[in-house]
């Protein structure tokens, strides 16, 4: 293979991604026009989510091969860090998560991840986890530099652009080339299809944030 | 009043709206359009591997001999009804082997799988119950003047079979037995009446 899996996924996934980069509410954030109860609404879905990413991570933790183990323990703890993050931010904004509810995208989302979690191989599986933080990572540094002026929910963004967060997804990128390099052209195939679902996913977690659909009934 | 009727009862609209959906509609007048067929055919196919495989997660995890013989009598069912869709994919010149599941459809599989691994039996046959009610009652409903003569009855007179309302009840019997937390039931319940009513409409569009 001459290029590196990840490119090849990023290849495949380009004008989606692209599309996803665009999206309204990323831009509104830019400039600061975004509204609040839009971005509040954001909020308590990530939040609900990431509680969810959880357990996909600490399964994604149990089939690791041993020498990777150290490095997706620490994401875990990370994990909790970001929720701790929400949790303050959450305060300070005056955000309350109590008795919310996963919106229906974000359940869905959700079950994506749970059920490749404990059906797929480690392989595929941090194929997905490789999909959700390089989005994130691209989506909030696309924010970052569109933004004039500092945001109000500068925290947020900040958090996925850090030197921290950015070493953290080469080192995905980086792994998930090494762990690609031993697989079929079959398994290959269904981590593929997995990346594309998972920044279909992304794409959707947005739009449903900034249209405010919640439940279809 | 039990816990599968009151789950049937509070999510009613959602079973009308899948009886009033254009794909059953289509299958009542016999008018829908054969590549529609096709194409759910072979999304179903796709579907109940998941369903059976659903079935048997939440079997190893019953706390009782009977729920484990029940449960894997419902996978019995299940390799039934794929028979019979194999049967359909025949005569309808579709190769299940190479079925894409669509996105509505991974959906519902993703979401049944999940639950499965994650929760207890009982949640598990929460989530599993509409698409067995669903089914008889919409069989049900559209052999209500009879067993009609155009190209779908095969389709009305399985799911307005005798035996399909046996397997219903065997389910919502057990799920009666296991008592699962009300609201977590109600959550998931609803959740896969909405993939049942998405599921339709969008074999529906797979052919606009």
């Amino acid at each position: 293979m001459t290029e590196p899996f990840h490119q090849t996924l990023l290849a495949e996934a380009a004008p989606l991604w692209e599309k996803m980069l665009g999206h309204p509410f990323l831009s509104a954030v830019a400039d600061g026009s975004i509204a609040d109860e839009t971005f509040k609404a954001w909020v308590v879905q990530d939040y609900l989510f990431i509680r969810e990413a959880l357990s996909f991570l600490s399964i994604l933790h149990a089939k690791a091969p041993h020498h990777l183990r150290p490095t997706l323990g620490q994401t875990i703890v990370g994990i909790h860090q970001e929720l701790d993050l929400f949790r303050k931010q959450a305060e300070a904004h005056g955000i309350s998560f109590e008795g919310a509810t996963m919106s229906f995208v974000c359940q869905a989302y959700a079950h994506f991840l749970k059920a490749t979690a404990y059906e797929r191989s480690f392989e595929e599986v941090f194929t997905v986890i490789y999909g959700t933080e390089k989005t994130y990572l691209d989506c909030w540094l696309r924010v970052k530099q569109e933004q004039a002026a500092p945001s109000r929910w500068q925290a947020f963004i900040d958090n996925w652009t850090s030197e921290a967060f950015q070493g953290f997804v080469t080192w995905l990128a980086t792994t998930l080339d090494e762990i690609a390099a031993h697989k079929s052209p079959h398994d290959l195939e269904a981590m593929r299809d997995l990346f594309l679902m998972t920044v279909r996913y992304e794409y959707m977690f947005w739009e449903m944030v900034y249209t405010d659909t919640g439940w279809p009934v | 009043m039990s816990l599968s009727q009151e789950l049937w009862d509070a999510h009613f609209d959602l079973a009308q709206q899948s009886l009033q959906n254009p794909f059953v509609q289509g299958i009542a007048d016999g008018t829908l359009p054969r590549p529609t067929f096709s194409y759910y055919i072979g999304q179903d196919a796709f579907y109940l591997d998941a369903f059976a495989r659903a079935y048997t997660i939440a079997a190893a995890k019953a706390p009782d001999q009977e729920g484990f013989r029940v449960l894997h009598s419902l996978v019995d069912g299940v390799f039934h009804e794929r028979q019979l869709h194999e049967k359909h994919a025949q005569e309808w010149g579709v190769d299940l082997s190479s079925v894409e599941p669509g996105p509505t459809t991974r959906r519902y599989t993703d979401f049944l799988l999940a639950t499965a691994w994650q929760h207890e039996t009982g949640v598990t046959l929460a989530a599993m119950g509409p698409c067995m009610r669903l089914y008889a009652f919409l069989g049900q409903e559209l052999a209500r003047g009879g067993i009609p003569t155009h190209t779908y009855a095969e389709w009305i007179k399985t799911y307005s079979s005798p035996e399909i309302e046996e397997y219903t009840q065997l389910l919502d019997r057990l799920l009666d037995g296991y008592a699962p937390p009300a609201k977590l039931a109600h959550s998931v319940y609803r959740y896969a009446m909405l993939c049942e009513r998405d599921f339709f409409q969008a074999a529906f569009e797979s052919n606009q």
